[in-house]
């Protein structure tokens, strides 16, 4: 089943952010969307997520079993290591395949710090490998590269290709390398009634 | 090592600090030279040591701490019951905040008086020491759930951590500092406010009356040695609760529930 946005509108107060959004997203499908800021392409994700309701319009077919969230903010708890950060939202796995995950986007032996003790990059990493291994059918990307340089960008984008397996990939970017990393079909907001 | 030297330097000066007091006190006795209006330490000391071995002493501080914690602990859970409450429902915080802030701006001596009028002398003290210590606790803890992290519950959120998991690890880690506040300064706060009480309503085995008592029949060692056994026990008192407290939330962070 896919997810169906059908005339979706949406209002901060007296701002409105979106109009008539329409547009389809395939069960299994990755795609970036693009844009200026302040278009409302973080408020689709939020949408998505079911974190805002729309003041018109239909959401349809959001995955009833899970959906995994890169904010643009990391987002980590700041009382609990990095291990306890991933086992927060995915208690089931198992504490070597977190260090594992770990490792492969570059962040050996940091399972024991606290987020504060990382950099904004390494603390970005985390957030993605909380998403990624979190069991879910949607994953939301919100400009889920920002702070990484161009070599972690392909480890990590590598890392979500790899691991995400059927899940469905809903990413905001500027960058279209993003977008190439991903293997993603690129979608602008001005046209999202394309899809 | 440096740790230690640090930490023993510390103590070294706190007792040099509180002994310049004490000779900064015995100074001020010389200088008023009347046993009425003040007394040295030492003679307070000694009225200290004469004290602590009659039997009564201890069943006045044991009635004192009863009743004045018991008004604590009752202002302290129907503090943090409403706090859940306002934090959640507007209207209940319209319903609960005037009140509390009008309780809050009331000198305590108005309670006491009025209190008086309704409650018998023995419960006066755990009334006074409920009200004083109610709004306290209550803004502290309002404001604390009211500024957890929302991105942070958002997040939770998304993820669908269970409940129990977000009250351990983001409302309670974050609402700690205000209870932990709320706590200190409403120990002594109720503590204070407790003991004017009980000089005002004179009750059996309790502090006040025994200040009441040193007060009238001019028994100037004895209101300044229970003005010590006062101060002594708040210290204690705020010690042995913020210890507890710790204490609690360090087990609450060890508890494995997240960690595997």
């Amino acid at each position: 089943m896919s997810i169906i946005f059908k005339n979706v509108s949406f209002s901060y107060g007296k701002k409105q952010v979106l109009k008539n959004i329409s547009f389809e997203l395939q069960v299994g499908e990755r795609a970036c969307l693009m844009g200026g800021s302040g278009a409302g392409k973080t408020t689709i994700l939020r949408l998505l997520a079911a974190l805002e309701k729309p003041d018109s319009g239909n959401i349809s077919g959001i995955p009833k079993n899970g959906i995994s969230f890169v904010f643009q903010e990391n987002r980590l708890l700041p009382n609990l290591s990095v291990i306890d950060n991933l086992l927060f939202v995915s208690p089931d796995i198992q504490r070597k395949t977190f260090e594992g995950y770990l490792n492969e986007v570059g962040l050996d032996g940091v399972a024991d710090m606290l987020p504060g003790e990382l950099s904004g990059g390494m603390a970005r990493r985390v957030a993605i490998v909380r998403a990624v291994a979190f069991s879910s059918e949607l994953l939301l990307l919100d400009e889920p590269f920002s702070g990484l340089d161009v070599e972690t960008r392909r480890k990590t984008a590598g890392f979500i290709l790899k691991y995400s397996g059927e899940k469905t990939i809903f990413a905001v970017t500027h960058d279209p390398f993003e977008a190439e990393l991903l293997k993603a079909k690129i979608v602008n907001i001005e046209n999202l009634d394309i899809f | 090592m440096k740790t230690f030297i640090i930490s023993h330097s510390k103590i070294i000066i706190k007792i040099l600090v509180g002994a310049v007091w004490l000779i900064l006190w015995q100074c001020a006795y010389n200088a008023v030279g009347v046993d009425l209006l003040m007394v040295s330490p030492l003679t307070v000391l000694r009225r200290l040591s004469v004290l602590v071995l009659e039997g009564s002493f201890w069943l006045i501080i044991a009635g004192s701490m009863g009743r004045i914690l018991l008004g604590f602990f009752l202002g302290l859970v129907t503090g943090v019951v409403i706090a859940v409450l306002t934090s959640r429902f507007y209207t209940m915080y319209e319903f609960f905040s005037l009140p509390l802030n009008i309780i809050k701006a009331t000198p305590v001596a108005s309670f006491v008086i009025l209190a008086l009028v309704w409650i018998r002398g023995t419960n006066l003290s755990v009334f006074i020491a409920f009200l004083m210590v109610l709004p306290l606790i209550w803004s502290n803890m309002h404001e604390g759930i009211t500024k957890v992290d929302r991105n942070l519950l958002e997040m939770a959120q998304v993820y669908a951590v269970k409940k129990i998991s977000i009250l351990k690890n983001i409302t309670i880690p974050s609402v700690l500092p205000y209870f932990m506040s709320a706590l200190r300064v409403g120990l002594g706060f109720s503590w204070k406010a407790g003991i004017a009480g009980e000089v005002i309503a004179i009750p059996k085995n309790a502090i006040g009356t025994q200040l009441y008592n040193s007060k009238i029949y001019l028994e100037t060692p004895d209101l300044f040695a229970w003005t010590t056994v006062i101060i002594i026990l708040s210290v204690l008192i705020e010690k042995f609760m913020v210890f507890i407290i710790d204490r609690t939330t360090s087990r609450i962070n060890r508890i494995p529930e997240v960690s595997k």
